[in-house]
């Protein structure tokens, strides 16, 4: 039986009281296990960064339980938090500093002892050495993203949520990052979950995927069984489905 | 458990951006320079009108204690903003930092900015007008500490409305303090307010400590245990309540989802 690094059971989200209540996540249950890359699938509003939030600890769940590396979530947060990191294509670094100053930042929040040779490395692996003593303020949208990745691996992290990873890269680097990603997976035994609205990126990626519709998870399971599961030749075409609103979840419960 | 390598982080990342932002150089040199000039001249010509002995001492001192108070509490919270505008909160809170980190790291931060601003201007103010802050000796450093508690509260009272209301009203890192301004006796003794103004005064520590200021400069009188009793509680009971407001915002704005759409 694999090692479950993350375990999820009726995780639910529910923002506001009463008659304006919106609920964003309705109760999702799922497990990662080690070294798995998994990805989450979802038109938008799905629940896909609500889950995200919940899981790195910038959302309070309204329910529900997370356990990450074996132990309650929400008890040992600044703990489990030392092994994962998160990459998103919605955040950003702090402006006024330095790449090198803010990679330093996040070195000693995460606790990184060797931090110089580790932001060096970093930054050869992501091909920005030039940019090391450039202000963020004044990087492109690409150059950003690939700041954001050095810094979801400055911590060597053991679990590692990947949001949009690759959205404003241009193709080349986007392939360079998504081999990378996956030769760290190999090597350390990296375990991913991935969110992405490129469709070949992510049947290149996932091991499995899970489909979110409207809070509630329609279907867990590899690109190739979701897309025969769903009569669709490409993962493109999952999606379409799963955005047109077709599918309701009581299909998938059947 | 609390980390020191993460606090290090912490002041690193605001240490940083002390060297890179003009605005932040601006708060800790410019405003508090033009204050003291502003005060300063004043009290020159105060002099030259042979008023009591002393009162220009007491005017530049409140100034500058006040200048204390009011730098310590914007700190608090213009550390918060900071990663708010910067869109940073995100990346800041999704590492392993911890609220009680946050705290000490505030603290200490707020300790370092304004340490270097009242150096520069005690170093001024004595330069320009030949005053010295601490001439009536340690007791000022009393007074100087509890200025710094109750600046950590208001800052931290102040950050749990950021918290639970968000960046439209971060004019308050500014502005929210100022209530405390003209009741406070800072230039002038608290009998000179009305009754009922005066009774509220003297719910905020601060009005004690300008007050028993005031008493050393102009009359060499020390503050009585009494006074000092009261202004100890006062801050104490501020500290735990800005405390206690700063974690519960915290945690509201993590309920509300706010590290990630900080507006």
């Amino acid at each position: 039986m694999p090692n479950n690094i993350l375990e999820v059971k009726n995780l639910k989200k529910v923002y506001g009281k009463g008659k304006k209540a919106t609920q964003a996540l309705g109760g999702i249950s799922f497990d990662v296990a080690e070294g798995e890359i998994f990805g989450i699938l979802g038109p938008n509003g799905a629940g896909k960064s609500t889950t995200l939030h919940i899981l790195i600890g910038l959302l309070t769940p309204s329910s529900g339980s997370v356990r990450i590396f074996d132990k309650n979530f929400f008890e040992h947060e600044e703990e489990i938090k030392t092994k994962m990191n998160i990459a998103t294509a919605y955040a950003e670094l702090a402006q006024n500093l330095t790449v090198y100053q803010n990679l330093k930042v996040f070195a000693h929040l995460y606790g990184v002892k060797d931090y110089k040779q580790k932001i060096e490395n970093l930054l050869e692996q992501f091909q920005i050495t030039d940019l090391r003593n450039e202000r963020i303020d004044r990087l492109s949208a690409g150059q950003k993203t690939r700041i954001n990745l050095c810094k979801s691996l400055i911590n060597d992290p053991e679990f590692l949520l990947l949001d949009e990873p690759t959205a404003s890269l241009d193709p080349a680097i986007a392939a360079h990052v998504r081999t990378m990603f996956r030769e760290i997976q190999k090597e350390r035994k990296l375990t991913i979950i991935f969110t992405s609205h490129n469709m070949p990126e992510v049947e290149q990626m996932c091991d499995r995927v899970a489909l979110l519709n409207k809070g509630n998870i329609y279907k867990i399971d590899t690109p190739k069984n979701l897309q025969q599961f769903l009569e669709v030749p490409n993962m493109e075409e999952v999606f379409i489905k799963l955005a047109s609103g077709d599918l309701t979840n009581e299909e998938h419960n059947d | 458990m609390i980390k020191t390598q993460r606090i290090y982080g912490f002041l690193l990342r605001h240490w940083y951006e002390i060297l890179a932002s003009m605005d932040r150089k601006v708060d800790i040199f410019f405003w508090p320079t033009i204050d003291l000039l502003t005060f300063g001249l004043l009290t020159v010509y105060i002099d030259k009108l042979n008023m009591q002995v002393g009162v220009t001492a007491a005017m530049l001192g409140g100034l500058i204690l006040w200048t204390l108070v009011y730098n310590i509490q914007r700190d608090i919270t213009v550390s918060l903003l900071e990663d708010a505008w910067s869109r940073n909160l995100y990346n800041i809170f999704s590492s392993p930092l911890s609220i009680g980190e946050v705290i000490i790291g505030t603290l200490i931060l707020s300790m370092i900015k304004v340490l270097i601003t009242t150096t520069f201007l005690l170093l001024l103010s004595w330069k320009l007008f030949g005053f010295n802050l601490f001439q009536s000796g340690l007791p000022i450093l009393f007074f100087v500490l509890n200025i710094f508690v109750f600046g950590w509260a208001f800052g931290y009272i102040t950050s749990s409305l950021i918290f639970r209301f968000g960046t439209r009203l971060q004019n308050i890192a500014w502005s929210l303090i100022a209530v405390l301004y003209p009741i406070s006796g800072i230039f002038y003794p608290l009998d000179t307010l009305p009754l009922w103004l005066a009774k509220i005064a003297g719910l905020f520590p601060i009005s004690y400590i300008f007050e028993s200021f005031r008493a050393i400069i102009l009359r060499g009188e020390f503050p009585d245990t009494k006074t000092v009793f009261i202004i100890v509680i006062l801050n104490l009971f501020y500290f735990a309540l800005g405390i206690y407001l700063y974690i519960k915002g915290f945690k509201h704005a993590k309920k509300r989802g706010w590290f990630i759409h900080p507006s």
